[in-house]
């Protein structure tokens, strides 16, 4: 009796989840890397950390911006982590779900593209230099 | 060589034996009908009457269909139910994890070149670009 009581459980937890897929939270940091000169403020997040040390090779992080939003079907959202940078989402297809970006510096558009979010896989984007480091954008897709 | 006389004693020996008159088989043949009749009838019976016996037993050995049998019905069609939608959204994120769906560029800035990739050591897509303006650091944020 138990054992269906369950199952029912989970089948009423798995359509809902399968209803959630339509929204996508994201989230979008602003980060300075740099040797040295800057306090390391890179909370808990060891493994965007590896990444960026990977790619970049930079000793310390710091987050100095960040936005969080859900990526709704019909409906441009804008990300502004600082003031310096924004980011503005409009949904291009739904299956799979597909995102027009646009990355504006200042209110002033630098780059242009599509983009599908993925769980788990974050989009970084390698900013201008700044000070003695670099400035790098990421995009995460959070799982809720 | 056969002896003729002695052929001759056994034919009539054989005339003397009395033949059965036309009534006679007659009866006999309608005597041996009526067995045969009985017999099949006897055979059909016995046929109806274990099919009969099979039905019964059948009929009672089933359970007529009870609530609670209804209800397990349900529970076990739900349970399937559950099942297709469990596979079906593992199919949907399966899918949409396999996609390779990098990144594209469709615009930029003059001067600006980015270019999409996956980084497997960095387990993240990347947008390496280039060509932006320096920020200097009397730039505070």
């Amino acid at each position: 009796m138990k054992f269906w009581l369950y199952l029912i459980l989970f089948s009423f937890t798995s359509s809902s989840l399968l209803l959630a897929e339509e929204i996508q939270h994201v989230r979008f940091s602003l980060i300075h890397a740099q040797d040295d000169g800057i306090e390391e403020r890179l909370p808990v997040q060891d493994e965007l950390k590896r990444s960026l040390e990977k790619l970049f090779g930079y000793k310390k992080y710091r987050i100095i911006g960040q936005a969080r939003s859900s990526l709704r079907p019909q409906a441009p959202v804008m990300f502004s982590p600082h003031d310096m940078f924004s980011m503005r989402f409009s949904k291009v297809t739904s299956q799979p779900a597909m995102f027009e970006f646009e990355l504006l510096q200042e209110n002033k558009p630098l780059l242009k593209g599509q983009y599908h979010p993925k769980p788990q896989v974050p989009l970084i984007i390698r900013g201008p230099f700044y000070d003695r480091g670099n400035l790098i954008l990421v995009i995460r897709s959070e799982a809720q | 060589m056969p002896n003729y006389n002695e052929f001759e004693k056994k034919l009539v020996e054989t005339d003397r034996i009395p033949r059965p008159d036309a009534a006679q088989t007659e009866s006999a043949l309608l005597q041996l009908r009526m067995d045969l009749k009985q017999v099949s009838e006897m055979k059909k019976r016995s046929r109806f009457d274990q099919t009969t016996a099979w039905t019964r037993l059948q009929s009672e050995i089933s359970e007529p269909m009870s609530v609670s049998s209804w209800r397990a019905l349900s529970y076990f069609a739900t349970a399937v139910a559950a099942i297709v939608v469990t596979v079906a959204f593992f199919f949907s994120t399966g899918s949409q994890n396999s996609q390779p769906g990098l990144p594209t560029i469709s615009g930029a800035e003059p001067g600006i070149y980015a270019t999409p990739f996956y980084s497997e050591e960095a387990k993240a897509e990347v947008i390496w670009a280039e060509g932006y303006r320096y920020i200097p650091a009397n730039y505070t944020y």
